[in-house]
């Protein structure tokens, strides 16, 4: 006798209506980061308190756990993109409607899945929903067009690139992290020739292919604690930023919205104070 | 064998699968041999052929050293009290014997289809 394979299969079809609302925290990106970075470690503290609480099975308990510090990893990993894309989407709907030029270019789209996402109603989410940020390069390039200043090709980049800027470690760990995370995604962990040869470039060492990672707890907890900060940082700079450009906009044409209004939106959304051009708002 | 810990014949434990729980859902975490020709979970039933097929010896992994027990099972009754139960689900930890050397443990559960399998309908059993 086999598993009644075929029933499975006509109840998985019911997964795509299982849905939990979203968390309050989901509406400022900050937020949302920080509880599901907690989530993913929660997770792995709650699994090993339990094993070793019970401290049976040592072999096939850590042999487990092992493998779910790989998934923590992967949705550690996850809760950090989502913040990105979800501080670009503030971005975006901030200044989509107060600038003329075509800085959202930078944000391709299909245009099926943009009409899908108008249900959502935010263009921001439209825009960066769909599509990955998984290179530090690339999040540079669409945060440098999106929060240039008007008429201006853009000089910020999130990520520091000048090997002297105290900062520039941040994106060095996470075009390491992002490496990592595509060898667990797409080849279960092992290390390809391919990442193998990225992965050295990235730390400056040889890098054995053919291996598989492997996690320990602490590796974990430096993970949670290096996206905990950079995203707190990420957080400061794009929301000085935005005001920075929305500042400009509002000195170039007073009346074409209420700075007011914006920096409380936006001080909501950044978890801090947002002053645009002298209005100050607090969250 | 005394002194390697509690063995014993893979054709036993066949033997108590195929008796004592032949329609249990059964799932072994971490085994690679007999797994990689038994789909899983498995029934009782099936698993104990694949685990005839496969032959060979076991020791069961003890993890109090002050308590290991030592010596060959070689009946039901004494391989049932090796089973340990934790919330209705017995599980025993093995490892295979490779040139008398226990090879990385691994675990025989009563898989959690047991429980779904009490909500499905009779036609969902079909094979």
């Amino acid at each position: 006798m086999i598993p009644p394979v075929k029933y499975f299969a006509e109840r998985l079809k019911r997964l795509p209506t299982q849905l939990d609302a979203l968390p309050s925290q989901a509406s400022s990106p900050l937020s949302h980061l920080m509880l599901g970075l907690d989530e993913a470690w929660g997770l792995h503290e709650y699994v090993r308190g339990n094993v070793e609480r019970k401290g049976r099975h040592k072999a096939v308990a850590e042999r487990n756990q092992k493998r779910l510090r790989t998934l923590v990893f992967i949705s550690l990993v996850e809760a950090f993109e989502r913040f990105i894309k979800e501080i670009a989407a503030v971005c975006v709907d901030a200044l989509a409607s107060r600038v003329v030029d075509d800085r959202l270019k930078t944000l391709s789209i299909d245009p099926r899945s943009l009409a899908a996402h108008f249900g959502a109603g935010s263009l921001g989410r439209a825009l960066t929903e769909g599509s990955t940020w998984l290179e530090t390069d690339q999040i540079n390039t669409r945060f440098r067009k999106l929060l240039a200043e008007p008429r201006e090709d853009g000089k910020f980049f999130l990520f520091p690139t000048t090997k002297k800027d105290p900062d520039v470690w941040r994106g060095d760990t996470l075009d390491l992290v992002f490496q990592l995370r595509h060898a667990v995604v797409h080849n279960a962990g092992v290390v390809t020739a391919f990442d193998a040869q990225k992965l050295a470039a990235l730390i400056g060492a040889a890098v054995p292919p053919g291996g598989r990672l492997t996690l320990a707890r602490g590796d974990l907890w430096y993970l949670v604690s290096v996206l905990r900060d950079t995203g707190k940082w990420a957080n400061e700079r794009v929301a000085d930023e935005g005001a920075k450009v929305l500042t400009t906009i509002h000195q170039d044409a007073p009346t074409s919205f209420d700075a007011g209004t914006v920096a409380a939106d936006l001080a909501t959304k950044f978890g801090r104070s947002i002053t645009i051009d002298g209005v100050t708002k607090q969250p | 064998m005394a002194g390697d810990g509690v063995t014993l014949a893979a054709d036993l434990l066949a033997d108590w699968l195929e008796k004592k729980a032949p329609k249990i859902w059964w799932f072994l975490d971490g085994e690679r041999e007999v797994s990689s020709a038994q789909a899983l979970p498995a029934q009782g039933e099936d698993l104990a052929r694949a685990f005839r097929r496969h032959g060979g010896r076991l020791v069961v992994v003890q993890d109090e050293p002050g308590s290991v027990k030592s010596g060959d099972v070689t009946d039901l009754d004494a391989l049932d009290e090796l089973l340990e139960s934790d919330d209705d689900e017995r599980a025993l930890e093995l490892a295979w014997l490779v040139k008398g050397k226990p090879s990385a443990p691994w675990l025989l559960v009563e898989s959690v289809v047991n429980e779904d399998a009490k909500e499905l309908p009779p036609e969902a059993w079909r094979a």
